[in-house]
């Protein structure tokens, strides 16, 4: 590609980055008051660079309080335990409804779209009775379970693997491939973009989640990172708001690390279904 | 033993028939194309092969053995696909050695880091290498083994799929049009290299194309399908020369043969409009004259009509004519210095060769015919 003279770009960086100083202000922000002590933190002047540094303090204060990396812990688990289990359900059904021919597929495709418009809060009571019964509140499997069959995940998918070609399923089938070789071996890693993105969206409602954990769990060592920053609230009872922010960074910052990693092949996995096999 | 034998295969989509009853035997070793106009079943009948599409009635045997309720897996075929569908996200050597790891290893053993662990895992890889190697280095694509099939011109790809294919010496072979998408030159070549490969591996091959240039010239037979049925299998030669239907006829050669309407008298001379052409057959009433284009030439006496067209070929010479009787059309494939005897808009006496004529029914069915002397048929 021919570069362009810097000038003729920089109206563009320059409305670029003021859209990506709007949105990453609050975090900026976050990060600032992190390492300020109290009371820099409700002076009138806006600067991001404290007068005394308080990181120390604040976060120390994070460690000492609560158990923070036990949070992390627990949230790594229960989001990727909800992934793995999402994809393991999703992938062969979304497969069966894209490649298969089978009485009652476009019923069964409709029962997925019709999962897709109700929201999981009005399920959660009957959700919760069910889990109480079974006496499995306050465990990972409740907060792992009910989130293990995305019909979001089969409809994206399903979306993706009809643009697959029958023929590559065809000359996986004719090399000795039974279907659920074809769908691990074959379909999900030319699928693996819409993988990525869907990987994306489950880790950061579930890493986020607030709603579910505080209705199964009321053990604290079972607390997810959002939980965490609650029982941290409560415990200073919302005085301090750079200890608070030093929590809240520290629970964010696995999800800002996995991402600036993943980036390159997130990208590289988009760029590849451009390409023809 | 018989390679492939199909025994009345009857398919339907919904109320569409398109297979309606096709036998077929492919001998051992056989090379045989299925050429046909698009939509006339044959891609279908490779499948059902395949074990890809299932038979509404109709049973299918490979190497002896019925295969009809088996899938594609179990039936011991390999087949080329149009648009080779290769596995993307594999490097060459892998997309070959596809159908060996499948094969060879078991379940266990082909999961990935855990599976190459197991005693003898090692061993079985090294076996399924060294094959693919030696199939890579059949078809000259050894250079090209980490590639993904991204980074392939279509020429290397259709050859990584017919490596694919031949890799595990599979008891017959399927080609669904595999040259179609490469470009003329590469065809041209490509032809020979699929019939000395075929050679090589010695398993029956069923080729299926709508190129009838491509069925002549690799097959040791070519069936002809039309709407659902095979009209005539034969060889090359005998397709060619001696149709069985008038649809085969007019399908198989370029220019397309020429037909005419023509009468047979009650004492069985065959006349086209008033001019006897020396051929005569059993039975009477109107019919239908085919002539290829190299079989019908200018004459003193014949079929009177005027000359529409030429186009010099370089080897022959196309003359267009028009009966002007009937007004139908005509194609001569004339030697090449006849150029200057042949003048658009001449009126010529057009005599088909009586020994090469073809005479089919109304129905497009063929007629038995003789040579007659023309002296006869004027008596």
């Amino acid at each position: 590609m021919q570069s362009r003279p810097l000038i003729l770009d920089l109206p563009r960086l320059a409305l670029l980055s003021l859209a990506a100083f709007v949105v990453l202000a609050p975090y900026i922000w976050m990060v600032a008051v992190s390492v300020k002590p109290q009371d820099e933190v409700f002076k009138a002047s806006l600067s991001l660079i404290p007068q005394k540094w308080a990181l120390v303090e604040n976060y120390g204060k994070v460690l000492a309080t609560i158990p923070i990396w036990t949070y992390i812990v627990n949230g790594l688990i229960v989001c990727f335990g909800i992934l793995f289990f999402q994809i393991l359900f999703a992938v062969p059904a979304a497969y069966a409804l894209a490649k298969l021919n089978f009485r009652g597929r476009e019923l069964v495709f409709g029962f997925v779209m019709l999962g897709l418009l109700v929201p999981y809060q009005t399920t959660a009571l009957p959700l919760y009775l069910g889990i109480h019964q079974l006496g499995l509140l306050n465990s990972y499997t409740a907060l792992i379970a009910p989130f293990t069959c995305s019909v979001f995940a089969i409809f994206l998918f399903r979306q993706f693997f009809r643009a697959i070609p029958d023929d590559l399923i065809n000359a996986a089938r004719i090399d000795g491939m039974g279907e659920f070789s074809i769908v691990w071996r074959v379909v999900l890693p030319n699928a693996l973009p819409a993988a990525t993105a869907f990987a994306i969206f489950s880790v950061v409602a579930h890493w986020n989640d607030l709603f579910w954990p505080l209705i199964v769990i009321q053990k604290g060592d079972l607390y997810t990172p959002a939980m965490g920053i609650l029982a941290f609230r409560s415990v200073e009872a919302g005085e301090d708001y750079g200890a608070l922010m030093a929590a809240a960074l520290l629970v964010t910052a696995p999800l800002v690390l996995a991402f600036l990693l993943a980036q390159r092949r997130f990208i590289e996995g988009i760029t590849m279904t451009g390409l023809k096999g | 033993m018989s390679g492939i034998v199909l025994h009345d295969i009857q398919k339907s989509f919904g109320a569409t028939k398109v297979l309606r009853g096709v036998s077929l035997s492919v001998a051992q070793g056989e090379f045989l194309s299925l050429v046909g106009p698009s939509g006339c079943g044959k891609t279908t009948l490779m499948r059902i092969i395949a074990g890809l599409e299932a038979v509404s009635s109709g049973a299918v045997q490979i190497a002896g053995r019925d295969v009809t309720a088996l899938r594609a897996a179990d039936r011991d075929v390999a087949m080329v696909f149009q648009n080779y569908a290769l596995y993307p996200h594999l490097t060459v050597r892998q997309n070959i050695g596809v159908p060996l790891m499948m094969r060879r290893l078991s379940a266990a053993e082909r999961i990935p880091f855990i599976g190459g662990l197991l005693p003898g895992v090692a061993e079985k890889q090294r076996t399924i290498n060294a094959d693919v190697a030696n199939a890579a280095e059949m078809l000259g694509i050894g250079k090209l083994m980490d590639r993904k099939p991204a980074q392939l011109s279509g020429g290397q790809r259709q050859r990584v799929a017919l490596g694919r294919a031949i890799v595990r010496h599979p008891m017959a072979f399927l080609m669904d049009e595999p040259l179609s998408n490469l470009d003329a030159a590469l065809r041209v070549t490509t032809r020979s290299e699929i019939v000395a490969l075929h050679r090589r591996v010695g398993a029956s091959t069923v080729y299926v194309t709508h190129d009838q240039s491509e069925a002549m010239t690799m097959s040791d037979r070519v069936a002809v399908m039309m709407d659902g049925l095979i009209l005539q299998v034969g060889t090359p030669e005998d397709i060619y020369t001696n149709p069985q239907d008038l649809r085969v006829a007019a399908f198989i050669g370029s220019p397309s043969i020429n037909m005419l309407a023509a009468e047979v008298a009650p004492d069985g001379h065959v006349t086209v409009g008033p001019v006897p052409v020396g051929v005569g057959a059993s039975g009477h009433g109107p019919a239908i004259l085919a002539i290829r284009p190299e079989d019908i030439a200018p004459h003193a006496t014949g079929i009177a009509a005027r000359i529409e067209h030429q186009e010099y070929l370089g080897e022959s010479l196309l003359v267009h004519a028009r009966v002007l009787d009937s007004g139908e059309q005509v194609i001569c494939r004339l030697p090449p210095e006849k150029r200057r005897q042949v003048a658009r808009g001449e009126t010529v006496h057009l005599r088909p060769d009586p020994a090469k004529a073809l005479l089919f029914d109304g129905d497009g069915r063929r007629l038995g015919s003789r040579v007659l002397s023309l002296e006869d048929a004027h008596g």
